[in-house]
């Protein structure tokens, strides 16, 4: 049986490591490289994206650090003259806002973590379980369709739907005699709404990845769980969730780390003042300092409080999850 | 017989690859630059706006060429437009196009202190090339482009307005109760509860906790909706801590939970769909979204007695209830980086010229090419006839692309010009005659104590960097009282929060500003 594309390039890894320890010639890397040229040109495009867009405009993060104008041109960010040290992060620090949306950014994540990490798990487990192709592939069809509508449109239908003026949950409320209410203006319903969307939007997208991972489980596994006289809960329970627990905790780690995302689009277009003390998260607190406000540079001291306090929550997931036997990131 | 050789396979994927290169290369590469103009005779010079646009996408490209091409004989100016998207994004785009140091702009609109720095002084400008723009404005108007040393940084937008808030009654509901549009508050709640009764449905709507202020806090308060000088310091203070507030606040709060207020007056919706719905009784907002937007669905729809009238005057235990709009200091700037600030002036200059008795360069900016797009029917008693319906979609007209007088100025002066339609008879488009009759009557509303203060915010922000969080704060727990998310009797807890979030350095720094044109 061939072995999948991962364990070939491994292996040759492992094959080629030696060689290199040996001859550690620039020669025999070109050499290499030559050989594996298609490899290279494969992922170069990439790579260059990422050197692009994601590194090279990490040096705009030295403006955290000044009062810099952008009007002025690229050339001022170098300037020593607009040097301001950690004057912005200390005025965050002081904002009367700041543990507002620190709290609102980890709990609105907390919540679609807690709810909506386990669903697309369980939508997987389920679907693996469907016998007839024709069900189990139209219930993915319409559990991937609305990851597919752009956020604008899904945040249209949400307000569509929850307005008091003929929103259609209203219609039907009404229609049962009760009292239209204004959902998205109450501050008690607003996160859950937030919630219910996301694991309406992603849940089934997210469960592909489980699919996938459900696929390379050995049929034998089963077979033999049938002949021990598992049933089928059992078999889910004791083979298929072990089987997959290593994409159960990538993605986690994955998740944990992108944690203060807490779903900058879906807020915007949703939120109102009269929710803002339970939806307002960093993201939304930087879209208005930095580019409404055009403080550009308190804007950027705060996404860089945001993104190195999401590096920390990742290393520390990726800790845990080594520490329980998984294999983690790094 | 020639030979002919096939290329390899590498060859031919060398080739696709140097293809490609170039073609990523060339799609990244910054569009070259327009050479730095002097002016020079054998030079057109070439200007970019960045404006919204009601049609966002822009209008028909030939009409719109065709406009471009009058103006370009007319002034010798070659204009175009960066259209800025609608909503709060506009704020976005245009900041990027400020801060492009590839993509051209000569012309934006904004409250010129927040820009002080990136923009050029317009005064030497003006006097040279705008002698119709200085002309065609108050000395208010041009005291509010000014900083407290006398520059001028833009040509006026918005100033003192007296037309842009007023309470609308649903009039055909009032009808039915017997009644007529109120001039008291007693008489507007009465108003309102007798529609309620005839129809469950009615709801008051404000358009967020500001234009709710701007159209019923002075019935309840000395000022309305106005900073003031609080006599126990001499300082200025917001109005939310002005005596009376907490009245309003209460007043409002019951209206919520009456179910009055509609539930989501504080949450941005679609307004437009709203009015379509046939359930607002009161609206307590902007006054174009009845001028314009309800005037457009009463005439899609074709309703006959479903209609809006408003309230000139109402008054409360207080006295007046408005408050008049100030405009902020809101202006038309040209940043550093244009190339042809000279130019701008002229081509504006151009629109404000023979008005206010001929505003045909106004409606060519507005409108297109007169005898095409539209034309005179009696210039003198300012008719015109608009070629095309104003429900001709914007693929097919020209969209206004090069209007940069909204505002002040023309634009009120046009708004004395009346349509002949199709059937012969001459109407006086709503809105026009709205903003034509009211614009500079005062008297109905309250005057802010400092209307005349054209504020530096960003002096402020730099000096108070917690400034818009302040701000917020106060919004946000406003509208919890009025929902009755906070309770009326933590009143005392919000005035101590509001010192701890820098009320004292607010009012210090408001007044200090206030004080150089109130000394």
């Amino acid at each position: 049986m061939q072995q999948p594309l991962g364990e070939q390039i491994r292996v040759r890894l492992e094959q080629d490591a030696p060689v290199f320890a040996e001859k550690k010639g620039f020669q025999e890397a070109w050499r290499q490289i030559k050989r594996d040229r298609f490899l290279y040109a494969l992922a170069a495009l990439p790579l260059l994206y990422f050197v692009v867009f994601r590194y090279l405009p990490m040096v705009g993060l030295i403006i955290a650090f000044q009062d810099y104008d952008p009007f002025l041109g690229i050339g001022a960010m170098f300037s020593l003259d607009n040097f301001v040290g950690f004057k912005h992060f200390t005025n965050f620090f002081d904002s009367i806002f700041f543990w507002n949306v620190v709290r609102n950014t980890v709990l609105i994540s907390f919540y679609k973590l807690l709810f909506g990490f386990p669903l697309p798990i369980i939508l997987a487990l389920l679907i693996n379980e469907v016998r007839i192709t024709v069900f189990q592939r139209t219930v993915q069809t319409i559990s991937y369709l609305p990851h597919f509508f752009s956020m604008v449109v899904a945040a249209g239908i949400v307000r569509a739907m929850l307005t008091p003026q003929g929103g259609l949950l209203n219609q039907a409320i009404v229609a049962f005699g009760g009292e239209a209410q204004a959902f998205l203006t109450d501050p008690n319903l607003f996160r859950s709404i937030l919630v219910t969307m996301d694991i309406w939007q992603q849940a089934g997208w997210n469960s592909i990845i489980f699919l996938a991972a459900m696929a390379t489980i050995n049929p034998e596994m089963y077979e033999a769980a049938a002949m021990d006289g598992a049933n089928r809960f059992q078999r889910m329970w004791y083979v298929t969730l072990p089987s997959i627990s290593f994409a159960i905790v990538i993605i986690l780690i994955f998740r944990i780390g992108g944690m203060l995302d807490a779903g900058f689009e879906q807020i915007l277009l949703l939120y109102s003042p009269s929710v803002y003390s339970v939806s307002d998260i960093i993201d939304t607190y930087v879209y208005r300092a930095g580019l409404i406000g055009r403080q550009y540079s308190f804007g950027a001291a705060v996404g860089l409080f945001k993104s190195v306090l999401a590096l920390i929550l990742m290393y520390m997931a990726n800790k845990v999850a080594q520490y329980l036997g998984q294999e983690g990131l790094w | 017989m020639t030979t002919q050789s096939r290329p390899t396979r590498r060859q031919f994927l060398q080739g696709v690859g140097m293809v490609a290169t170039g073609a990523v290369i060339a799609a990244c590469a910054p569009p070259v630059a327009a050479p730095a103009g002097d002016g020079g005779a054998m030079e057109t010079p070439e200007i970019w706006f960045g404006t919204t646009n009601p049609c966002p996408g822009g209008g028909n490209p030939e009409r719109t060429d065709a406009v471009r091409q009058l103006i370009l004989e007319e002034t010798g100016v070659l204009v175009n437009t960066n259209i800025l998207p609608p909503g709060a994004a506009a704020t976005e785009k245009l900041n990027l196009l400020l801060a492009s140091g590839t993509q051209p702009l000569d012309l934006f609109v904004g409250n010129w202190p927040d820009f002080k720095g990136i923009t050029l002084p317009m005064d030497d400008l003006l006097e040279v090339h705008g002698a119709d723009i200085l002309a065609g404005h108050s000395d208010l108007d041009w005291r509010m482009m000014k900083d407290f040393e006398g520059t001028t940084w833009g040509y006026p937008r918005l100033g003192l307005m007296g037309h842009t808030h007023f309470p609308y009654f649903r009039t055909d509901w009032l009808a039915e109760a017997g009644l007529e549009i109120p001039d008291t508050w007693d008489g507007m709640e009465h108003a309102y509860e007798a529609m309620k009764e005839n129809h469950d449905e009615a709801v008051i709507v404000a358009m967020g906790r500001r234009h709710l202020m701007y159209n019923t806090l002075g019935a309840f308060t000395e000022h309305g909706f106005s900073r003031w000088i609080d006599p126990a310091d001499n300082m200025l203070k917001p109005p939310e801590l002005q005596p009376g507030y907490q009245d309003w606040l209460a007043k409002m709060n019951e209206w919520w939970d009456n179910g009055w207020l509609q539930r989501e007056s504080f949450a941005n919706p679609d307004y437009r769909a709203m009015l379509k719905t046939l359930t607002i009784g009161v609206w307590l907002g902007w006054y174009s979204r009845m001028t314009i937007w309800w005037d457009q669905i009463r005439r899609d729809a074709g309703y006959e007695v479903e209609d809006y009238d408003f309230a000139l005057k109402i008054t409360g235990p207080a006295g007046v209830a408005k408050t008049n709009n100030a405009g902020s200091n809101s202006a038309y700037m040209i940043p550093r980086k244009s190339n042809y600030p000279e130019a701008v002036i002229k081509y504006a200059n151009w629109i404000y010229e023979d008005g206010p008795d001929d505003v045909t360069n106004y409606l060519i900016a507005s409108w297109g090419v007169p005898g095409e797009d539209w034309e005179w029917v009696d210039k003198e008693g300012k008719v015109a006839r608009l070629h095309s319906a104003g429900s001709t979609v914007c693929e097919e007209k020209y969209s206004r692309d090069f209007q940069i007088t909204l505002g002040l100025g023309p634009e009120t002066w046009a708004t004395a010009v009346k349509l002949q339609q199709d059937d012969g008879t001459i109407e006086w488009n709503r809105h026009w005659q709205h903003i034509n009759t009211y614009w500079n009557q005062y008297e109905g509303g309250r005057m802010p104590v400092d209307f005349d203060v054209p504020y530096d915010r960003t002096a402020i922000r730099d000096a108070f960097p917690g400034e818009p969080d302040f701000e917020r704060f106060v919004e946000e727990e406003s509208i919890k009282f009025i929902t009755g998310a906070r309770p009326i009797v933590e009143w005392g807890n919000f005035v101590d929060e509001m010192n701890n979030a820098g009320l004292e350095q607010w009012s210090e720094l408001y007044t200090q500003q206030f004080r150089l044109y109130h000394p």
